[in-house]
């Protein structure tokens, strides 16, 4: 039965009938011919593998921050229980008077008052975030927050203020049980030993919280009087949002009041473009996986082009022969994802386990939780894995679709196929498309632009590589310094030639790996780089103070100072702060800081003009507008240039501030911005510092500081700034392992494509060498042969992919990394790690080369050429 | 180890506080010595009173509380029976922290409205900690406050209560018509065989009320009827009883409950009785004041008060029975008591944790005398305390 | 010198003894026929005659020099100087042009270009394809192609020719052309030359004819 007896049929015919029998058939055919596969086994185990790795970290990272993100918003909308609103202020809080207003308020059905800390827990290191709840008001709208312990209506034991409630995760991570003590250091440098005397429930977002009295938290965090969040109930009948515009008209500058699963998501999308940019990493490590699978197919194709004249020949329409070339790859598809999936659940469980929720990038602290199967993800990133896999193959197949039956092998056929590869215009169409997406703007701080460039200038590089070759190799064709070359040499290159479909076919998969590779070093080099000077300049004394959330009272101030063993010392507070309802919270750096002369202190970026100043002077000579230096993330979200006016939140009253200058600050992704400490302490009143920076006075040693000012201890310890930049540099290696691991995987995924493909096109040349071998060649030459080509081949992919890899590390650097995370780095050649690939690729290339001709050369040589064709 | 205070009526909060604190040895054990239960003072005979400063609060000691309740009418000339209390309770849970918000006192407060036409109470009540400029207890006067209800008193000595409940509103002032009645021996309360299970307490009987009411029409009981506008706002007048204890000690183990009643008599003099009950409905202590019209006060011994039951009424919610209707046999007195409804019961288990009957009860006495009171009956659904 | 002389070749796959004490002699100038049923040795003896297989017993001498004496390089050598080949299946190398396929074996042995230009000009016009050096493989017919292969055989001059099958793929007319050309070559060249072949026809062409059976060569008359 073939394909034009069924179109003459009735289409529901042929839809029931023999459109089951067609399947059935080609399934049986697709079956058959997959033993064809079997001498192609490493580069289908190579394809399958990267198709693997890329379906299972995509769907790796997809589920580390789906868990992450569901328990820290479940976290924030958990412990707000029933609110229907909440009311936010700055880490430092506000006055308790705003909760009296709130209970009072009509419309209000009840209140409850919370004070959120973190502290690390003494005896295990962990970052513990607590709430400070009122058990008697919180019981009206967190119930769960008040676990009942005895049997007590008024929850008596809730109120001590010795005792916390754990959740039962964080409990198991702690090791301890119901009974047993967590102790914690408070602000005045006391240990706090806190009894665990009851659970909170475990479901997600409680499972790893910590619940304490409200007094308890505050005199922990130094918080007396204050609060930091306000739950509400609304009473029924009540708009939620008519009241939240009234109670926002009336709060202090710098709170906010919105719904607690708004302010969640708020929170969440802070971590977003980082979780974006890794997806996006993983989708290109399936991009990979599909040119693998592209040059697997089309190397099988070319090779089996006879077989497929004689399959048509035999019956089988051209569609069926498509079909039955895309079900192949399907089911390699579908051995790639589901080995995926396996390798995701595995790779989650671990990074979740070594590296925390937040991969490393320190968004979730605390939260610690555990990867959940999930259905519909998991059936998205198999069915990602497969259409990759088809995706790669429909370009060969289509090609061995359109075998004619007749042609058998004529010379050259499988260079007329892939004639329309040789074409420059596709791959320069795309890398103009690239430019041009550039242009795209960011949508919520993910860089469509960008990546879209990303993606078409990779798919642009790959289309251009077989061009890349052909031009590589007519450069080559010329005589050496006059010199013929050596007949080894000539063959070799004219054998390319000749024929560079079938490398440049293999070329593909190992262009994009050297992209990706190249580009990722480059954006890690230039951001890693860029933070060490950051550092430099960022912590220019010898030595700090500063503990999380240490106080220095005036008192400890003056002691601090008038240490002998101290030449300068500069003290600076830390507080935080809402600039705009809805946006996470902004940090607040008072410093000492010369005003005319910020550049000593801060990584200025830009700098108002001086002129506006000396007019400014003029203008405000009554009341002078105090300086502000915003970061470039808090000039970016806020809108924010030099010379602009900005109200500051401060002591809950807006202070007005004229932004000086933009400053670079890897340090704080939300945004942080600095004034003078002196403008802080009259806006405020507040002189405590959080940390201390220290110069060494002439003549002593750090030692000698730091025995002068033990008395800080058990408060704080003075720090060698060596230390902190050895420590913050770790930080942010360990932050960076996740892209380094991707930058590997592109690395391994290159070498691997590279060895599997020439290996393939050795095999494919088997009568070739046996006929070289006839004719004189010894086999140390056809092995030099081979190696020189592998070689010429490596170079071009590595030429194309460091070209391309510079490029797409560019964007990143300059556009991915300005939109996602707003910061600005120098762009930094990682030349030892470049090289290093390139020589690692060229020696791996010139060794498979060598020792595959070697093996081809020497074992099959004798019955090679004997055999039919 | 048992915490029941012998400090007479209100036990039911008592029990509520002594529950936990019951529970409390087994953490204690794991805590430092710093953490240990308070010092209270003891209550003790012949501590003179000295007003407006022991209106206030006594905030060592461990309980106290300032009670209202009364006959008011409105416009419609129907009688309504209402309550008013604030509570003071030192549970000594966090006297250890030098922070404001500490919770080393709470103020619970509790209302209730009994209308006849209704047939059950109006009853709300609330829990705070003394703190955030919400929940607070005047050491000078009576000044004590929770949220939007509050209870305090002027330098006329008239007071006011202020209360902002879900199904109504109240807004009354409070004339006391003669100097405080002081209970017991001077105010020296004892309400058990031992003489440390004793209170300091004091009366003011015979208090004229006048002020708002605002409630829900009776067939809508929804809090969407208030704020749908079918609210009857009423002036209304009454007449009221008020009571001030406080004390740190304990009740004989062996009680379970009490009766107390207080009752302003028609002719101008005013009747306090109540008496400690055991398990098995006996007597374990009992006592009472009568104040004559002359200002003239005869205390009694626990021998000589009786109280008989003349009728139960059974909750259809609990299942528990009162006995609402009561006689109580006096020295040259016998007072019979009819409720104004029978269902005043109030099921406060969801937070303090008690049933009671709290309710408005005519009074006839031998003599022709006839008056209004409250009537408080507690420990009928079962022990206080488990 | 004989460019050929086989004696006692034994070859064996496994137990089975495919060449059994063989002794064969080609003369200069002359051309050896061997026929043989399929299986019966022909291409192994050919392959152990180029060196790229090694015998279990015996010698091959090419143009005097013993093959078991050399490594495979040696062998490498000795074929690149003294042997050339012509295949069933022509086996060009697709790559190159015409010329470049003739000219491959001048350019291992280092020929000066002048005179690799001159040889290789000379052997086209040998073969009667001296105005296509240029050509493409493909745009030759397979008898062309099978006369390119002709020239690459004899280019660097061998001492000894190796054909096998070399008309197996043609048809009779132009097999009959080809034939006429490589035998003409062989001897105008006064190398020695080894044919296998199925064909009685072209065997007679031959100056002698062998037979193989049961691994050993027998003289056909």
């Amino acid at each position: 039965m073939t394909g034009s007896q069924d179109a003459n049929r009735s289409p529901i015919v042929r839809l029931l009938g023999s459109g089951w029998l067609r399947l059935h058939r080609v399934l049986r055919l697709a079956w058959l011919d997959l033993a064809a596969w079997r001498d192609a086994k490493g580069r289908l185990a190579v394809a399958i593998g990267v198709l693997a790795l890329g379906t299972g970290m995509g769907l790796a990272i997809e589920r580390v921050n789906a868990v992450a993100v569901a328990e820290f918003q479940a976290g924030m909308t958990m412990l707000s229980g029933e609110a229907d609103l909440s009311v936010r202020g700055p880490r430092s809080g506000f006055t308790e008077e705003v909760l009296a207003r709130l209970v009072l308020r009509s419309g209000v059905a009840a209140a409850s008052p919370v004070v959120e800390g973190v502290r690390t827990e003494r005896s295990s290191g962990l970052e513990i975030r607590f709430q400070g709840v009122d058990a008697l008001r919180a019981m009206a709208v967190q119930p769960a927050l008040v676990p009942a312990v005895g049997d007590s209506a008024l929850r008596l034991t809730n109120l001590r203020t010795d005792v916390v409630f754990v959740g039962p995760r964080l409990l198991e991570r702690l090791g301890r049980q119901v009974g047993d003590s967590i102790e914690l250091l408070d602000v005045s440098g006391h240990q706090r030993a806190l009894e665990i005397v009851g659970l909170l429930p475990g479901t997600p977002g409680l499972a790893g919280a910590v619940v304490m009295d409200i007094a308890t938290a505050q005199s922990i965090e130094g918080l007396e009087g204050r609060l930091t969040r306000v739950d509400l109930r609304v009473q029924p009948g009540v708009d939620p949002a008519v009241l939240r515009s009234r109670i926002a008209a009336d709060l202090p500058s710098g709170v906010e009041i919105a719904a607690p699963a708004a302010q969640a998501s708020a929170e969440a999308q802070v971590s977003r473009a980082y979780r974006v940019n890794l997806s996006v990493l993983a989708l290109v490590a399936l991009f990979c996986g599909a040119l693998l699978v592209f040059s697997a197919q089309a190397l099988q194709v070319a090779r089996r082009r006879s077989q497929f004249a004689l399959l048509r020949a035999l019956g089988l329409t051209r569609h069926e022969l498509l079909s039955l070339q895309v079900l192949q790859s399907a089911l390699v598809g579908a051995v790639g994802a589901v080995l995926g999936l396996v390798l995701a659940y595995a790779l989650a469980a671990l990074v979740l386990r070594l590296m925390g929720a937040d991969l490393g990038a320190g968004f979730f602290r605390g939260v610690a939780p555990e990867v959940s199967f999930d259905l519909p993800a998991s059936l998205t990133y198999l069915g990602a894995g497969i259409a990759a896999s088809m995706a790669g193959a429909l370009l060969p197949s289509l090609e061995a679709s359109r075998t004619e039956p007749a042609s058998g092998l004529r010379p050259g056929a499988l260079e007329a196929a892939w004639k329309p590869l040789g074409h420059a215009w596709p791959g320069l169409v795309l890398i103009a498309l690239a430019g041009a997406s550039l242009a795209i703007p960011a949508r919520e701080a993910v860089p469509l632009g960008g990546y879209c460039s990303i993606a078409l200038m990779l798919l642009g590089v790959v289309a251009l590589t077989p061009r890349v070759l052909v031009i590589f190799l007519a450069v080559l064709d010329r005589p050496f310094f006059g010199h013929q070359p050596s007949p080894v040499v000539r063959t070799a290159l004219a054998q390319l030639r000749a024929a560079p479909a079938g490398p440049a076919v293999s070329l593909a998969a190992i262009v994009a790996a050297v992209s990706l590779a190249v580009s990722m070093m480059l954006m890690v080099n230039s951001f890693r780089v860029s933070f060490e000077t950051w550092l430099a300049h960022i912590l220019p004394a010898q030595a700090y103070v500063g503990e999380g959330g240490l106080r220095l009272s005036l008192a400890d101030q003056r002691r601090i100072a008038a240490s002998p063993a101290l030449g300068r010392v500069e003290f600076m507070r830390i507080d935080e702060v809402r600039l705009t309802a809805g946006r996470p919270l902004v940090a607040i750096l008072a410093r000492d800081i010369d005003p005319a002369d910020p550049g000593a202190r801060l990584p200025l970026v830009a700098r108002a003009p001086a002129e506006l100043e000396a007019s400014e002077g003029l203008l405000f000579v009554d009341s002078p507008v105090a300086k502000a230096w915003v970061s470039e993330s808090v000039a970016e979200l806020e809108q924010l240039s030099p010379g602009q006016l900005v109200d500051l939140p401060l002591g809950g009253h807006p202070v007005r501030f004229r932004v000086d200058g933009v400053w670079r600050d890897y340090g704080r992704q939300q945004g942080a911005i600095v004034i003078a400490r002196s403008a802080y302490v009259a806006a405020t009143g507040d002189p405590v510092a959080s940390n201390a920076a220290l110069w060494i006075a002439p003549g002593y040693s750090f030692a000698q500081l730091q025995a002068a000012l033990a008395w800080l201890a058990p408060r704080a310890s003075v720090r060698d700034t060596g230390e902190i930049r050895q420590y913050s540099l770790s930080i942010f290696d360990r932050t960076f392992a996740v892209t380094w691991s991707l930058v590997g995987v592109a690395v391994v995924i290159g070498l691997a494509a590279l060895a599997g493909n020439l290996t393939a096109l050795v095999l494919a040349r088997r009568r070739e060498l046996s006929v070289l071998r006839h004719l004189g060649f010894t086999l140390g030459e056809v092995s030099r042969m081979i190696a020189l080509q592998a070689l010429v081949i490596v170079v071009a992919a590595l030429g194309a992919g460091m070209f391309a890899g510079t490029l797409i590390g560019v964007v990143l650097v300059e556009v991915v990394n300005r939109q996602a995370f707003h910061w600005s780095m120098e762009l930094h050649m990682p030349w030892g790690a470049l090289s290093l690939l390139a020589l690692a690729m060229c020696l791996l290339a010139t060794m498979t080369g060598y020792l595959g001709g070697r093996g081809v050369a020497s074992g099959e040589v004798v019955r090679a050429a004997s055999e039919d064709w | 180890m048992r915490f029941l205070p012998n400090t007479g009526r209100r036990l039911w909060l008592l029990r509520s506080l002594a529950t936990p604190l019951a529970g409390l040895p087994l953490v204690l054990k794991a805590r430092s010595a710093s953490a240990a239960e308070p010092v209270y003072p003891r209550v003790i005979e012949g501590r003179p009173f000295v007003f407006p400063r022991d209106h206030g609060a006594h905030l060592p000691y461990r309980t106290e509380w300032w009670y209202v309740t009364g006959w008011i009418k409105g416009r419609d000339r129907q009688p309504l029976g209402f309550q008013v209390t604030f509570f003071r309770s030192r549970p000594g849970v966090a006297e250890d922290l030098a922070v404001a918000s500490a919770a080393r006192q709470l103020i619970i407060a509790h209302v209730a409205l009994s209308d006849p036409r209704r047939g059950r109470l109006l009853h709300e009540q609330r829990v705070a900690r003394v703190a955030f400029g919400l929940a607070r207890a005047s050491q000078a006067t009576l000044d004590v406050a929770l949220d939007d209800w509050s209870m305090v008193m002027d330098a006329t000595g008239s007071f006011f209560a202020r209360i902002r409940a879900r199904e109504f509103r109240l807004d009354l002032v409070f004339t006391p018509s003669a100097p405080p009645m002081l209970q017991g021996v001077a105010g020296f309360s004892r309400k058990g065989p031992l003489a440390s299970q004793a209170s300091y307490y004091y009366s003011l009987p015979q208090v004229s009320v006048r002020g708002r009411l605002e409630v829900p029409a009776p067939d809508r009981r929804s809090a969407l009827a208030l704020l749908g506008g079918e609210t009857r706002v009423d002036t209304v007048t009454g007449r009221a009883w008020f009571d001030h204890e406080w004390s740190s000690q304990y009740m004989a183990p062996s009680v379970v409950g009490w009766d107390w009643v207080g009752i302003n008599l028609k002719d101008g003099s005013a009747l306090m009785a109540f008496r400690m009950r055991d398990a098995a409905g006996a007597t374990v202590w009992a006592g009472g004041t009568l104040r004559r019209v002359d200002g003239s006060e005869r205390s009694f011994e626990p021998t000589q008060v009786q109280f008989v039951a003349l009728r139960t009424w059974q909750s259809p919610r609990t299942g528990t029975r009162f006995p609402v209707a009561m006689r109580i046999d006096l020295p040259d007195l016998s007072v019979s008591l009819e409720p104004l409804m029978d269902d005043q019961e109030l099921d406060a288990r969801a937070g303090v944790g008690a049933v009671y009957w709290e309710g408005a009860v005519q009074a006839h006495g031998t003599g022709g005398l006839s008056g209004q009171g409250y009537l408080e009956l507690t420990g009928y659904a079962g022990r206080l305390q488990i | 010198m004989n460019p050929l002389e086989v004696s006692s070749l034994v070859k064996r796959f496994g137990d089975r003894v495919i060449l059994d004490q063989v002794e064969l002699t080609v003369g200069a100038a002359e051309i050896v026929a061997i026929v043989g049923e399929s299986g019966s040795g022909k291409s192994t003896l050919l392959n152990l005659i180029a060196g790229l297989e090694s015998a279990d017993a015996g010698d091959i001498r090419i143009d005097g020099v013993e093959l078991g004496s050399l490594d495979d390089d040696g062998r490498t050598f000795m074929r690149r100087r003294s042997v050339g080949f012509v295949f069933q299946a022509f086996h060009l190398l697709p790559y190159l042009d015409v010329a470049g396929n003739v000219g491959l074996p001048l350019d291992l042995l280092a020929w000066a270009s002048a005179e690799r230009a001159e040889r290789v000009a000379a052997m086209l016009s040998a073969v009667g394809l001296g105005s296509r050096s240029r050509a493409r493989l493909q745009e030759l017919s397979g008898g062309e192609q099978q006369r390119v292969a002709v020239a690459r055989a004899l280019a660097h001059k061998p001492r000894l020719v190796l054909a096998d099958e070399p008309t197996g793929n043609l048809d009779t007319r132009t097999a009959g052309d080809v034939l006429g050309l490589l035998l003409n070559e062989i001897r105008a060249a006064g190398a020695g030359g080894l044919m296998v072949t199925h064909s009685s026809q072209a065997a007679r062409r031959c100056d002698r004819v062998v037979q193989i059976v049961d691994g050993r060569v027998l003289a056909v008359p």
